[in-house]
């Protein structure tokens, strides 16, 4: 099993649309069923984490691409993700198939890349369709916006990866982390590319603050652009994060600490900012911030399992309730809180949807979500840190009222603690929600279960097989 | 304000840039000094003398055979060879770029009118140029593997030439139809040369071809072959951006 065909066949895809314009649909639904079908055929038949070098050349000469337990998660959630997102918004693919099936590609690489240079080439072949993409919201200011913010940052994080090939004389992350290991290279000569890489990768995680760029071109995306930045883009360079700190992040406590504190405050600010907002997108995407400063302080702590958990969570959740709401916003023309009130009391299937993920990501009991923040929560208690748990128990209140505030306005037209009269029902049409609703309720199924099967004994399910089964081969190549 | 804080702030990070590089703390130092760098440690002295897969003592001009990498130029192997994958990157980002520009500056498009009016001299002497421009240009990504050059500026300059023709002549517009094609079929091979050396060799992207000797035309295996594939590409790409911002929409 080659994963490379995951980089190439979308990539050869896109240059088959270059010819042949009309099918460009087809071509990239194709691969995007495919990437699917053989991320999940590779994850079964895993057996143990390898380095798959390219052009014959073995690590660390080539490149090479790391097929670890992680790196599969990843490919799973990016390819899964990305193909949900296409079967809801089928009909705004319009012309930029191309760019969207490049930007598979990008993902992809981005996810499975275990050399240094190539995750750069595949952070700004991703960025740059992202810039593409986000010209769909008309927005054309703020995408020029993004554009430069996003341009700096790949020079950034260029500039970090370049120091770090002085040092060591190599590319490869896993080489990189050995030779650390042996020349003892003091945590005071890490600071320089360490930060610069950490700055860079952070304008497209949206760290506060670096991610100013997301309001502007999301607050009024469409049902595909919005829902692929918040979850494949986003899930994509988390894992980056994640990688990285566990491998090539040597950090000396101060560090460490400032690092942290950036991802906490992104938290903090990004949940408040997200209470006083009143039109759904925008709740969501900071919403969507503050689940990525949560997931890298998780990371930057040494806490891979429960990040993984927080951001496969956040993923899925966010999928349902960001496709929904642009799809709403889209049929209705605005996506103003107030304006939409009892909206649900119409289309039930997608109330519930909606309903469940949005559950989870406060993280109630019963949901998946609750799993993932206990795991974070607890494993934080263990290693002895004690004001991080309060900050996540605190913004997740925070959280909790937001979302349960839409809720109810969402699902009641009349006034609070009233049945509504039936002359007070607002009028709602939307077209063609039946393929949101099928893929809303799959993913509500499948989030409950997630939550309940182990809630008869968490601590048992935590300390389990299968969540050291993430970490276990992960860099171990 | 804006403009104070935007000085201060780049003035902290230079600060922290210089001091990192230049003064650091005893024994924090990023960097060895000059000339005591452990070459054999670092993974570009194999680029050079050709030994990942296996011993070679030193690559001679017009004698070493059956190398690894048959490129007389080290940047050519390094760029084509060694980190191909790295450049089927960097072709993506130019397609996606010029594809990008394309589409949003799509619709019914005309040549965009210069004020001046172009003289018979200088319109005829363009389209000699141009055929000099395009023959040195095929040169450039033809012999990558030789001489300095390759695919990205032998496509460049083939693009310029193009320039030239649509500055000289205010009433030639190329067919950009074709040059989609060209663009997707390079692209195309350049992949599908990548997944044929799965089959044959069990890697992706592998130089599945002999090498025969440094120095003569037939010596690098597929890198001449990808770097016409990328000179091609290249042009057609740039060509493309070209024809993007020298037309003008039409208002219907």
């Amino acid at each position: 099993m080659n994963p490379a065909l995951l980089i190439a066949a979308p990539l050869l895809a896109a240059f088959i649309a270059v010819i042949f314009k009309k099918i460009d649909k087809v071509v990239l639904g194709v691969v995007a069923v495919g990437n699917i079908a053989y991320s999940i055929v590779m994850a079964v038949l895993f057996t143990g984490a390898t380095q798959i070098a390219i052009g014959g050349f073995a690590p660390p000469f080539g490149i090479s691409l790391v097929l670890d337990s992680y790196s599969l998660i990843g490919i799973l959630l990016v390819n899964v993700a990305f193909g949900l997102i296409l079967l809801m918004g089928t009909k705004l693919v319009g012309r930029y198939g191309i760019v969207l099936a490049v930007s598979l590609a990008a993902l992809n690489g981005i996810v499975l890349t275990g050399d240094l240079f190539n995750l750069f080439v595949f952070i700004e072949v991703a960025a740059i369709s992202a810039y593409i993409m986000t010209t769909m919201n008309k927005q054309l200011k703020h995408t020029f916006n993004y554009l430069i913010l996003g341009t700096l940052a790949s020079g950034l994080l260029l500039f970090g990866i370049a120091v770090l090939y002085n040092m060591f004389g190599s590319l490869n992350i896993i080489d990189i982390a050995s030779k650390l290991a042996i020349s003892g290279v003091s945590a005071g000569a890490m600071v320089l590319p360490i930060v610069f890489i950490f700055a860079g990768l952070s304008v497209e995680a949206k760290l506060i603050p670096f991610g100013g760029w997301v309001r502007g071109v999301l607050k009024k995306s469409n049902s595909l652009v919005g829902p692929l930045l918040v979850t494949g883009y986003a899930a994509a360079i988390l894992l980056v994060f994640g990688r990285l700190t566990s491998t090539i992040f040597i950090m000396s406590d101060g560090l460490k600490i400032a690092l942290t504190v950036v991802a906490v405050a992104t938290l903090v600010l990004a949940e408040f900012t997200a209470f006083s907002k009143k039109n759904l997108r925008e709740v969501l995407l900071f919403s969507s911030i503050a689940q990525s400063g949560l997931v890298v302080a998780l990371f930057l702590n040494g806490l891979t399992v429960a990040a993984i958990l927080v951001l496969v969570n956040n993923v899925v959740s966010k999928l349902v309730l960001f496709a929904l709401s642009a799809k709403i916003a889209d049929d209705t023309g605005t996506d103003k809180i107030s304006e939409l009130k009892g909206v649900f009391t119409k289309y039930r299937v997608l109330g519930v949807g909606f309903t469940i993920a949005a559950m989870s990501l406060i993280g109630l009991p019963m949901f998946f979500g609750f799993v993932a923040k206990a795991q974070a929560v607890m494993s934080l208690f263990e290693s002895g840190n004690l004001w991080l748990p309060a900050v996540i128990l605190l913004v997740s209140v925070i959280e909790g009222i937001y979302i349960i505030r839409i809720l109810t306005t969402l699902w009641n037209s009349g006034k609070e603690g009233q049945v509504p009269s039936k002359d007070a029902q607002k009028e709602y049409k939307l077209n063609g929600f039946v393929k949101v609703s099928i893929v809303a309720l799959v993913i509500g199924v499948l989030i409950v279960a997630a939550g309940i099967l182990p809630i008869t004994n968490i601590k048992e399910f935590l300390s389990s097989d299968f969540l050291s089964f993430i970490t276990r081969s992960m860099g171990g190549v | 304000m804006k403009q104070v804080v935007s000085i201060l702030l780049v003035l902290a990070v230079g600060f922290f840039i210089f001091s990192a590089l230049y003064f650091p703390n005893q024994g924090d130092s990023a960097f060895d000094s000059y000339g005591e760098v452990d070459l054999d440690e670092r993974v570009s002295s194999s680029f050079i003398d050709k030994n990942v897969t296996g011993e070679n003592d030193e690559v001679v001009f017009g004698e070493s055979a059956n190398l690894e990498d048959g490129s007389a130029n080290y940047v050519t192997s390094v760029i084509v060879n060694y980190r191909s994958f790295d450049t089927l990157g960097e072709v993506t980002v130019l397609f996606i770029s010029a594809f990008g520009v394309g589409l949003l500056l799509s619709g019914r498009r005309k040549k965009q009118a210069f004020a001046h009016q172009p003289n018979f001299i200088l319109k005829y002497g363009a389209r000699l140029v141009f055929g000099i421009m395009v023959i040195f240009g095929v040169y450039m990504f033809s012999h990558g593997h030789l001489a300095p050059g390759g695919g990205f500026p032998g496509g460049a300059i083939i693009a310029a030439a193009l320039l030239l023709l649509y500055l000289a002549d205010n009433d030639f517009r190329a067919k950009m139809k074709a040059f989609k094609v060209t663009e997707g079929i390079a692209g195309s091979i350049y992949v599908i040369l990548g997944l044929l050396a799965i089959v044959i060799g069990g890697y992706f992207l592998m130089n599945f071809l002999p090498t025969g000797i440094v120095g003569t035309i037939f010596s690098a295996g597929l890198i001449p072959i990808i770097y016409v594939l990328i000179g091609l590409k290249v042009g057609s790409e740039i060509a493309g951006i070209v024809d993007s911002f020298l037309t003008v929409e039409v208002e219907k």
